[in-house]
């Protein structure tokens, strides 16, 4: 009832047209913007600027993206300290038979 | 809530973060989106062209500052009517001083107690009378109340009034209108 209530003082107050705004109105509108979000100073222009933009308006992709690296580097981690293991276990290898052939 | 308006506001939120972040066409969309309907609503409060666009601008302005703050919880629509009533408030408050100071109960009521009501079609005339007739405060009050969906309390603190206070002003705003209504034979209230 109370939500009628308002409704219907809202359809009321709809057919109360206000005059038109000037010609330039949403103009103006869109140029503050520019000044506002474009040429702000504390923005910097270069391109760094559009990937912190990205980052803002993306930000579950930008989590996922760095989930994914630290997996990658952590793989590729392990991956590096098993070829090493590797290589240490053939120069013992090859050390024992030089010893062995002396 | 409703997840399909969760999901709406949702997209607001996107929309908005994109335009403050630099995205034109957003920005387009998001001017598109508010600009007309928050120029009615300073138009009504304010009643008057100019200063209804200047305070429009100055919301958007704010707008984009305050990007970031907008959770997403409500619609952009009442985001952003919430400043641009401020803001009327504002300019009423610096242009009639004392006309928020004073406050005279003539009546006892609960603004709930009245409601508004028309049995057949309204004209636009007979509304702007009615309306132009409230006082200031009372104008003020109902628009926020309306277009907001506040309840007395929140009207009283965006007005700077206890909750019982701003009662009793929605309270004569509507028994006003409606008193107002008959007298100008335009419509017919229960």
């Amino acid at each position: 009832m109370k939500s009628n209530d308002r409704q219907v003082f809202l359809d009321a107050l709809e057919q109360m047209k206000p005059p038109d705004p000037s010609a330039n109105f949403e103009q103006r509108l869109h140029q503050d913007w520019e000044r506002m979000v474009l040429t702000s100073p504390a923005k910097s222009t270069h391109g760094i600027s559009e990937v912190l933009t990205f980052a803002r308006t993306h930000h579950k992709l930008v989590i996922f993206l760095a989930m994914m690296a630290i997996i990658a580097s952590v793989l590729l981690g392990q991956g590096t300290m098993g070829s090493a293991e590797d290589d240490l276990r053939h120069i013992d290898a090859l050390s024992e038979l030089s010893l062995s052939t002396m | 809530m409703n997840l399909f308006f969760i999901g709406q506001h949702r997209t607001e939120q996107a929309l908005l973060r994109k335009a403050a972040a630099g995205d034109p066409n957003a920005s387009k969309e998001v001017i598109g989106l508010l600009s007309l309907p928050a120029y009615s609503l300073a138009y009504r409060m304010l009643g008057n062209k100019e200063d209804a666009e200047d305070v429009v601008q100055e919301a958007f302005i704010r707008l984009w500052k305050s990007a970031d703050s907008f959770s997403g919880k409500s619609k952009l629509f009442t985001y952003f009517y919430a400043i641009v009533s401020n803001l009327c408030l504002d300019q009423l408050k610096s242009g009639h001083k004392g006309v928020f100071e004073e406050f005279n109960e003539l009546e006892h009521g609960s603004s709930e107690d009245v409601l508004l009501e028309f049995n057949g079609g309204i004209t636009a005339e007979g509304i702007k009378k009615a309306m132009d007739a409230l006082s200031t405060k009372q104008r003020m009050a109902i628009l926020m109340w309306a277009y907001q969906d506040l309840t007395a309390e929140q009207v009283g603190l965006a007005m700077g009034m206890n909750k019982n206070s701003a009662d009793q002003l929605l309270f004569r705003a509507k028994l006003k209108l409606k008193s107002e209504l008959k007298k100008g034979d335009v419509d017919e209230i229960q």
